[in-house]
């Protein structure tokens, strides 16, 4: 009895050390930052043209690149899919990637692109409104056109909008507020105001649209991505710009340093700058605006009243650090 | 142990360990290499990695966390919530476990709150906290529609108290139910029969005898309340930032993994400072209870029919709560758009069992190995530490606690460090992943066994080795029947943390191997809320099968056996 109770337990516990079975050939792992629903057709388009099959696991900004860091001696994946582009600034910092200019990228406006092909923009992701309709209705308002619209009493305890700690929206949020009243102090005596009528900055970047969906909170500022997909399963919404304007966040890829299979890598980075792989974010109604400038946008985008800027991505790098701790320290008190 | 008794003074290190039985010296090797294998060794790395920079050791992360006013207050906070939600829940779980074993309840309303008490546990990740958003939002069911409540706020410390309570209380339930269980009636009827009042019997007799339970209820959910992330990180809001969050967004949005895992070892200060208390506290006050002579099975009449239905009356509003917000959440399973399109549809479920069969797959397969693997671990330990079968069982028990006090978040980067680099690469396999749960959620097991045993009387284990028994028929026959209620509850906890914990494994989840909680992230993520509900209750339907399944076996043969060996010596 001792003998097998013993060697029962030893099995156990030593069978759960095998290795998986190591996946087949012709394939590239990729972390994607983008949304599943969203990436996936990108991948199986790519799979049906070249048959090269595509691995993946999604994962927020953050955690690919808390997962490329402690990665870096032994990379998992080729590449990463999607993502704003101060993450992968963020990267280069920890040498985490490899310079790779896709073929055919002049196609692509050099702003939405690092020079020398640390990350390549294939996508934009403007800051947008987003208010609740039945709200609107109820008070008898108009969607809010600009940044002070939103100081109206009658949103008051229930704004909801990104923290700044998390990763992009709440950045990018700040960085629009201060290029479009063009100061960064006017930009903090404002938030300071707006900070009256929040209701929570939420600790994810999408985190507040199921609340103004459900009239939980009224409006709230998000990227365009998250606020068209409210929109289309159905949620009562309505989508507006500030006058003022607001930045557009680039959503980049990038080749990850020493990681397996770059070649296939490289081939899928090329074919998502052409044409035919930019059109698909319209073809699927991917609240995307695609990078290239002669590619349609999606009919369920409508930019009227749109003011968008590009997010200086020096200054971006510069300030980031200093403009979040401000803001906590003097917005949210610590 | 009768020769350890007679050569207490023995010298030098061999013979030392001469003193414990061979079998209980090569289990307890086995089970610290694999405590140094999945616990210590990804803490080193990631010690190394917080601490070391350019190869000089460095308190530079930590400073630089501290000087931030935020996270010292996130750390008050993270303490008084702690404590908070460990008192309350310990509180709340009492009366259900109290209710349950000496109330004299129907059999109907004993089954009744062991069937919800298993759905607290459950709780997938968002979809709760959906739940309580549509209950008590600013237009919620309850606050708006119900109480006429306008501009209610969600956010903050109470409602992350009382999320926090209504989830971790079946743990406080569970381990001191088993006490409570094993506490003898005749004690308490004694102290009647010599006319105590019941108020009397119960403050000088129940409650001094399940004081061990408490304690290790209070670290259990203290811990856990620390660790946790995932209430907080949605109910919190910004005006009550605790260190899991503070940690979270530190790795997640500022991109500072050094930071972050800085931060977590604040953390794990107050963790082991409150075991080493409580360890301290136990250890001069327990009580042995079991003590092999006849027990008679009366029902000592120690509650009042007032107080009966008192505790009835509130374990009954407590369910009302926990199934409203599961109710919710099979609602939104069923309807087109949770919170604003209520059209029915199946069109969720579809998805389920095509788009989601293979995370399906892969987190059975997952939790199937890590439920017993974990309870055999968390019984083992509790057992060699407790019995002092091994030398260093205190160091052990330590060690063993590890991973549940760190945010899970940290245990899963913590793995990654260990695991994605010879000589041992395990990252994208099932046993990454496995590990994880087996050595993040066996403490439950753990504290459980420690808490039953100590209130079993050696001497019903000291007859068996006496009469001739070795060490592991002691075991199979004494032991493993007067601890089964623990190893079931270990087996419990680490297959429901299993198919819905995801903080640790969120960082080790790989092309190959994926699973249903991050699936239900990835849905809430892309606003998919109906595919998150369908999830989720598949999730709590597979759980609430086997739990039951668990708690039928052990009523088949656990409970009657205790009762059987006690009444034969």
């Amino acid at each position: 009895m001792k003998r097998i109770i013993s060697l029962v337990l030893v099995t156990m516990l030593f069978s759960c050390l095998l290795p998986a079975a190591v996946a087949a050939q012709q394939s590239i792992d990729v972390y994607s930052i983008m949304p599943e629903s969203f990436a996936i057709p990108f991948f199986e388009a790519f799979t049906a043209k070249t048959g090269i099959k595509i691995n993946f696991v999604r994962h927020s900004a953050g955690e690919v690149l808390a997962r490329l860091i402690a990665e870096k001696n032994n990379p998992r994946v080729a590449m990463v899919f999607g993502g704003p582009a101060d993450t992968f600034a963020a990267a280069i910092a920890e040498d985490v990637l490899e310079p790779y200019i896709p073929q055919g990228v002049e196609a692509i406006p050099e702003a939405y692109r690092h020079p020398e092909g640390y990350f390549t923009g294939i996508a934009l992701n403007p800051i947008v409104f987003l208010t609740n309709k039945s709200f609107l209705e109820e008070n008898n308002m108009q969607p809010p056109k600009s940044w002070y619209d939103l100081l109206d009493p009658a949103y008051a305890n229930g704004l909801q909008m990104a923290d700044a700690r998390t990763s992009g929206t709440g950045f990018n949020r700040i960085a629009s507020i201060i290029f479009a009243l063009g100061d960064e102090e006017e930009a903090f005596d404002y938030m300071a105001k707006l900070h009256e009528n929040v209701q929570v900055y939420t600790k994810s970047g999408g985190g507040g649209t199921v609340p103004v969906a459900t009239r939980q909170a009224s409006s709230g500022v998000f990227f365009l991505v998250d606020s068209i997909e409210t929109a289309r399963r159905g949620y009562d919404v309505v989508i507006s710009f500030p006058k003022e304007g607001s930045v557009v966040s680039v959503e980049a890829m990038a080749l990850v340093k020493n990681g397996p299979n770059q070649e296939l890598a490289k081939q899928f980075m090329d074919w998502l700058v052409t044409e035919e792989a930019q059109s698909l974010f319209a073809e699927h109604h991917i609240g995307f605006l695609p990078a290239r400038p002669d590619v349609p946008v999606s009919d369920l985008i409508d930019l009227e009243g749109a003011n968008f800027f590009e997010l200086d991505l020096e200054w971006a790098a510069e300030h980031r650090q200093r403009v979040i701790e401000r803001w906590v320290e003097e917005i949210v008190g610590f | 142990m009768a020769a350890r008794r007679n050569t207490p003074k023995q010298a030098g290190l061999l013979g030392g360990l001469g003193r414990y039985s061979p079998t209980a010296l090569v289990l307890g090797g086995l089970l610290w290499i694999f405590l140094a294998i999945f616990i210590l060794y990804p803490l080193y790395k990631l010690l190394y990695m917080t601490f070391v920079q350019n190869g000089t050791f460095t308190f530079a992360s930590l400073t630089r966390i501290l000087s931030r006013r935020g996270n010292r207050v996130a750390l008050v906070n993270s303490l008084k919530l702690g404590v908070i939600v460990g008192i309350l829940s310990t509180v709340v779980g009492f009366l259900f476990a109290f209710a349950r074993s000496r109330a004299n309840l129907a059999k109907g309303w004993r089954r009744f709150i062991d069937a919800i008490i298993v759905l607290p546990m459950i709780s997938p990740p968002f979809t709760l906290a959906l739940s309580m958003l549509f209950a008590f939002g600013p237009r919620g069911l309850l606050t708006y529609r119900l109480l006429g409540m306008t501009g209610s706020s969600i956010y903050g410390m109470w409602s992350t108290v009382w999320a926090q309570v209504l989830t971790y209380f079946p743990l406080a339930y569970l381990t001191l139910r088993g006490v409570l269980e094993n506490i003898n009636p005749s004690l308490e009827e004694n102290a009647f029969s010599l006319g105590g009042s019941r108020l009397r019997v119960f403050g000088t007799v129940t409650l001094p005898l399940a004081t061990p339970g408490l304690a290790n209820s209070f670290l259990l959910v203290f811990s856990a309340s620390l660790a946790d992330f995932a209430i907080p990180l949605v109910l919190a809001g910004h005006t009550f930032p605790v260190l899991s969050t503070q940690a979270y967004l530190q790795i997640t949005g500022l991109y500072d993994l050094r930071g972050g895992a800085a931060l977590s070892f604040i953390l794990l200060v107050p963790s082991l400072l409150i075991f080493f208390l409580q360890r301290y506290w136990v250890s001069r006050k327990y009580y042995v209870t079991v003590t092999g002579k006849a027990a008679s099975g009366t029902n000592a009449p120690l509650v009042s029919r007032g107080a009966k239905y008192g505790l009835l009356a509130f374990c009954l509003v407590v369910s009302a709560f926990i199934l409203l917000l599961y109710g919710m959440i099979l609602f939104g399973s069923l309807v087109k758009a949770w919170g604003a399109n209520h059209e029915f549809t199946l069109a969720n479920y579809r998805y389920l069992f095509t788009h989601g069969l293979k995370s399906i797959k892969d987190t059975l397969y997952i939790a199937f190995w890590a439920m017993p693997l974990g309870g055999l671990f968390g019984i083992l330990v509790g057992y060699l530490v407790t019995r002092k079968l091994v030398p260093a069982g205190r160091l052990m028990e330590s060690v063993s606690m590890i991973n549940y006090a760190l945010p899970g978040m940290v245990v899963g980067i913590a793995y990654l460090l260990a695991f994605n680099d010879p000589p041992l690469v395990l990252t994208g396999t099932a046993t990454i992943l496995i590990a994880a749960y087996v050595f993040r959620y066996s403490p439950t097991g753990v504290r459980a066994t420690i808490a039953t045993l100590q209130q079993i009387d050696r001497s019903i284990e000291e007859a068996s080795t006496s009469l001739g028994a070795d060490l592991v028929t002691t075991l199979r026959t004494i032991t493993v029947p007067l601890v089964l209620p623990s190893l079931f509850a270990g087996l419990e906890v680490t297959f429901t943390r299993a198919m819905t914990a995801i903080s640790a494994t969120i960082f080790l989840v790989s092309v190959n191997w994926t699973l249903i909680t991050v699936r239900i992230l990835e849905s809430a993520t892309e606003l998919e809320l109906g595919n998150a509900a369908a999830f989720s209750v598949f999730v709590i339907v597979v759980v609430y099968v086997v739990t039951l399944g668990l708690r039928g076996i052990l009523r088949l043969l656990g409970l009657a056996t205790v009762q059987e060996k006690t009444a034969v010596y």
